[in-house]
């Protein structure tokens, strides 16, 4: 697959170590991870929500732009997108928009913008602002364990990430009890995005 | 023999009474210093009108006097946060800690979906009007399937209303967290929010100075350390410290200038140490019966009080100077002496008391307990004079050579002929007119205190970047019931919609966003009702597997919220400032909050939303309004304080009770014309002292009147009236505006004054 993330030591003593040892980890993700302007990739979702006995399943596409934020294209079961932008979210279906949230209006927009950000592009210097973590890096594997560093304001309790050449899973849980898990696939890096590829943006 | 027990006798009571208070006094100086108040806010006057308004805005000084937050930018937003990890360790050991982050948000939500169907933004409640199944379907489908989470549970919330309503809620404030910092941005620039509550050991001025001093040491090594870091601190805590502290440079300087010119005065006088221990003693009595008699009589005592006042009493060294004076190479035995001064000192201290009266009936708090303190000060001291006085021979002294000066002034002054009298006379009434005519008035609340400039530059901007509403300009609504109140206060905030989109306002605050009246949850609970939502319930219930009775309790529409509901909740108790019901009225009232407001026109457009149920409280106005009024109605009563004291020396004097009150009034005028040609304006404090001068500026003429042959008594009121222009007139050097403006109109009054009343004094008595 790609170059997103290369081989870690195992870091046996970074639990107990602390803070420094988090910085070591920080600072050997950040060099190891080459990271690119734009990334897209395929996904399958699965979504278990408090008080719902179906389970959520779904899959389609996304596209990451540094530039321009990320767009997530549900296919199946439903179509419908998801744009997250410094200017705004927007979830938006066949026949137009169902949700839009300025960032004029809240400002908390242009800080999921980057959380998002961080997390599809790997950005562990950005992640460390929003969150408290651990994790352990194998020979190949890599995972982290995120914390909100202030958990009146997110959403969720404990996000998961898994990778290893590449992002492969995250995971959020919510404080509700809510558990979404996504599987990401054919993953790929590149400078600029494709014409097509940049209609999606619009 | 009978008469001069009685009197050894009163001398003796007083000076043990006197003992006792000092002794009590030494060892209840804790007590009387835990009242002490060095809160800034003391000098507004208290408002006549809206109780709730005076209510609100002390509730708003209780709430801020604790906190302050500092703002950290930088080009990067990463380099503030740093600097706000520096600054925080830097004030770790300090007696503030950061305000908790409002929790208890999860509790908040649950108590509000029980009344969801009446919690609708307009903007869902035209969608649910307009919109069918299917697009409601869709909707929570999106919701359900989007990536992350929503803020409240999908099955409680499956169409995201109550979430669009909460989102709205939001924007009362534009403070993010961003990790374990506050971030706000404005016009670009991201600013680290540091907001922080100062502990509850800090109780004094003194450790408030302290305090303040260690943040403002911390924000400099913060900025040090990070020099591209611009730092914005705002807080009653750095006014009260910068305020104490120029309070403190005020007296120190104040208090010296004066101290020490009048000691030397009196040396330079009496020529004896001896003298200079009585006078200090008078006044030291008389000090202390002031601060007891506003420890007994006020539940406070302001600092201002005890700076300001000790300067008044200093008038106290007045009946001292006149004893003193009188014994110069005075045959007389001293109770023959008292028997010969009191009827001057008598009518001399009614008409310093009629002066202090005045301010004492004034709306500020300080100026009332300043009046208060004098009156007793000045009683004490005048009964220490009569009392005690008498009782010690070693008061006796000889001529020297400041009677030479004295004389020398007077004789110069008897050789000014007719004709030149006429003029002197002729031009002084030109100037008075003029004074009366030209005078500028100036009723601003900026004439009473002065800020740090650069303190009110950083509050301003503080105020606007995180949009604070402002808390001197607001609405109260009030009605009979809640649900009236809340009603009142939409329609008002409906208004204001407008004037937000006209740029009037940029904003506003009010319980309603929290707590929609009744009226407005039940019209949205009939559009909640919609079909279109109904059925894709249904839909979606099928869809996702949900039972019947989730599709039941997603239909109904839910009972209003109402305040008591959410009476307990953390968010309630940060709003709960702006409610007012109490059972002893059947009134309840709140307060609509405004940001943004910044132009005349503005407060014009706004004050106009005013009726019998919205008042419209502007406080500045207000204090200015109460300034002017008095200052008008304290003209008034310095003019008839003067037809008062010339009937009282009328009935004793007759027809030269003219030379004792035209000095004044002269000298008032005549001050009014110079601080003119100055360019100073009148304010209120102004013609507080005129009051003032009404009373000191008298008692030369009374004395002149009642001892016409006694060649002591013009050394008496030349020394009195030196010695109350040391006092005042090191007034003019306050940097506080309120108190400077005093000094310097009793300096110009009292001095010409006193040359007036030499002026027009009878030439044939004076035994030359």
């Amino acid at each position: 697959m790609n170059k997103i993330a290369k081989s870690f030591m195992v870091l046996i003593s970074f639990l107990i170590a602390g803070s420094v040892c988090a910085d070591s980890l920080v600072s050997q993700i950040g060099t190891l991870v080459s990271s690119s302007p734009t990334v897209r990739g395929k996904f399958v979702q699965s979504k278990t929500l408090s008080g719902v006995s179906k389970k959520l399943n779904s899959e389609g596409f996304f596209l990451v732009d540094k530039g321009k934020g990320v767009v997530w294209v549900t296919e199946k079961p439903i179509y419908q997108t998801l744009k997250v932008s410094d200017s705004g979210i927007r979830i938006g279906n066949k026949s137009g928009v169902l949700m839009n949230l300025d960032a004029r209006s809240e400002p908390s927009v242009k800080y999921i913008n980057e959380l998002v950000l961080a997390i599809f592009s790997g950005d562990m210097s950005a992640l460390e602002k929003l969150f408290n973590y651990s994790g352990d890096v194998r020979a190949k594997d890599w995972n982290l364990e995120l914390t909100p560093k202030n958990t009146v304001s997110m959403p969720f309790k404990k996000i998961t990430i898994v990778g290893s050449s590449a992002i492969s899973r995250i995971s959020f849980v919510s404080k509700d009890g809510d558990l979404t898990e996504v599987i990401f696939s054919d993953v790929r890096l590149a400078p600029l995005l494709s014409n097509d590829e940049a209609l999606q943006f619009q | 023999m009978k008469h001069f027990n009685f009197s050894k006798a009163l001398a003796a009571l007083f000076l043990s009474a006197t003992l006792g208070l000092a002794i009590w006094m030494v060892f209840n100086l804790h007590v009387i210093s835990a009242r002490l108040d060095g809160n800034v806010f003391s000098l507004l006057p208290k408002s006549e009108r809206n109780a709730v308004a005076e209510e609100f805005i002390g509730r708003v000084a209780k709430n801020g006097e604790r906190s302050l937050v500092v703002l950290l930018s930088s080009s990067r937003l990463e380099t503030s946060i740093e600097a706000e990890k520096t600054l925080k360790s830097l004030i770790k050991g300090l007696a503030v800690k950061s305000a908790p982050p409002q929790d208890g948000y999860s509790e908040y939500v649950s108590k509000l979906l029980v009344h969801k169907s009446g919690l609708l933004t307009s903007e869902d409640i035209s969608q649910l009007a307009s919109q069918p199944a299917p697009f409601w379907a869709d909707k929570s489908n999106a919701m359900a399937y989007s990536m992350g989470n929503s803020l409240i549970p999908w099955k409680d919330d499956p169409f995201g209303l109550l979430g669009d309503w909460l989102l709205r809620l939001g924007g009362v404030t534009k403070v993010r967290p961003y990790g374990d910092s506050l971030v706000v941005e404005r016009a670009g620039v991201s600013y680290v929010v540091l907001p922080m509550e100062v502990d509850a050991s800090v109780d004094s001025l003194s450790t408030q100075v302290v305090l303040a001093d260690a943040i403002n040491a911390a924000i400099g090594e913060t900025k040090l350390k990070h020099q591209e870091v611009d730092v914005l601190k705002a807080g009653v805590i750095f006014f009260a410290s910068d305020t104490s502290k120029s309070i403190e440079a005020d007296i120190s300087l104040i208090g010296l200038i004066s101290g020490i010119s009048a000691l030397l005065l009196i040396i330079f006088i009496f020529r004896s140490l001896y003298a200079v221990g009585f006078v200090l003693l008078t006044v030291s009595i008389g000090f202390m019966y002031a601060v007891l008699a506003c420890f007994f009589i006020f539940p406070k005592v302001y600092i201002l009080t005890l700076a300001f006042g000790t300067s008044l009493i200093g008038m106290s060294v007045d009946y001292c100077l006149y004893w003193l004076t009188a014994s110069i190479d005075d045959a007389k035995n001293p109770l023959e002496r008292r028997r010969y001064l009191l009827p001057g000192m008598f009518l001399a201290l009614i008409t310093t008391a009629i002066g202090y009266f005045l301010m004492a009936i004034t709306p500020f708090p300080v100026l009332s307990q300043m009046a208060v303190f004098s009156i007793s000060g000045i009683s004490a001291a005048w009964l220490t004079v009569v009392l005690i006085f008498p009782h010690v021979n070693k008061l006796s002294f000889s001529e020297n050579s400041s009677f030479a000066l004295v004389h020398f002034i007077q004789s110069k002054n008897y050789r000014i002929s007719i004709a030149a009298r006429k003029v002197i006379v002729f031009v002084m009434i030109l100037l008075s007119l003029y004074g009366i005519v030209a005078s500028r008035s100036n009723d601003n609340i900026k004439s009473l205190a002065s800020f740090d400039k650069g303190l009110i530059a950083q509050q301003i901007k503080t105020s606007e970047i995180l949009d604070l509403p402002s808390p001197s300009q607001f609405f109260i609504v009030s009605g009979s019931t809640e649900e009236g109140v809340l009603t009142k206060a939409e329609q008002l905030t409906h208004r204001l919609d407008e004037f937000i989109v006209d740029g009037v306002i940029t904003g506003y605050q009010s319980l309603t966003r929290f707590i929609p009246s009744i009226a407005t949850q039940n019209i949205a609970s009939k559009s909640y009702a919609s079909q279109g939502r109904a059925d894709a319930t249904k839909q979606i219930a099928k869809e996702f597997g949900m039972d019947p009775a989730w599709v039941q309790s997603q239909n109904q529409t839910n009972a209003p919220l109402t305040i008591d509901e959410i009476r307990d909740t953390p968010i309630y108790s940060k709003l709960s400032y702006l409610w007012f019901a109490s059972d002893a009225s059947s009134i309840k009232s709140t307060a609509v909050l405004l940001t943004g407001v910044n132009s005349a026109e503005a407060v014009g457009k706004l004050s106009k939303l005013a009726d019998s149920d919205i008042s419209w409280v502007n406080k500045p106005q207000e204090i200015s309004d109460v300034f002017a009024r008095y200052r008008i109605l304290f003209s008034y009563v310095v003019a008839l304080g003067y037809l008062l004291t010339f009937m009282a020396i009328y009935v004793k004097y007759g027809k030269s009770a003219w030379r004792a009150v035209l000095p004044p009034i002269l000298a008032t005028c005549l001050t009014l014309a110079i601080l003119t040609i100055a360019g100073e304006a009148i304010t209120l404090m102004t013609v507080i002292a005129f009051a003032l001068l009404l009373g000191v500026g008298t008692d030369y003429g009374i004395f002149l009147l009642q001892y016409p042959s006694d060649k002591r008594v013009l050394l008496s009121i030349s020394i009195a009236a030196l010695m109350t222009l040391i006092s005042f007139g090191s007034l003019s050097l306050s940097s506080v505006p309120a108190i400077h403006s005093f000094g310097i109109a009793l300096l110009f009054g009292v001095l010409m004054s006193w040359l007036l009343t030499l002026f027009f004094a009878q030439k044939v008595d004076t035994g030359e």
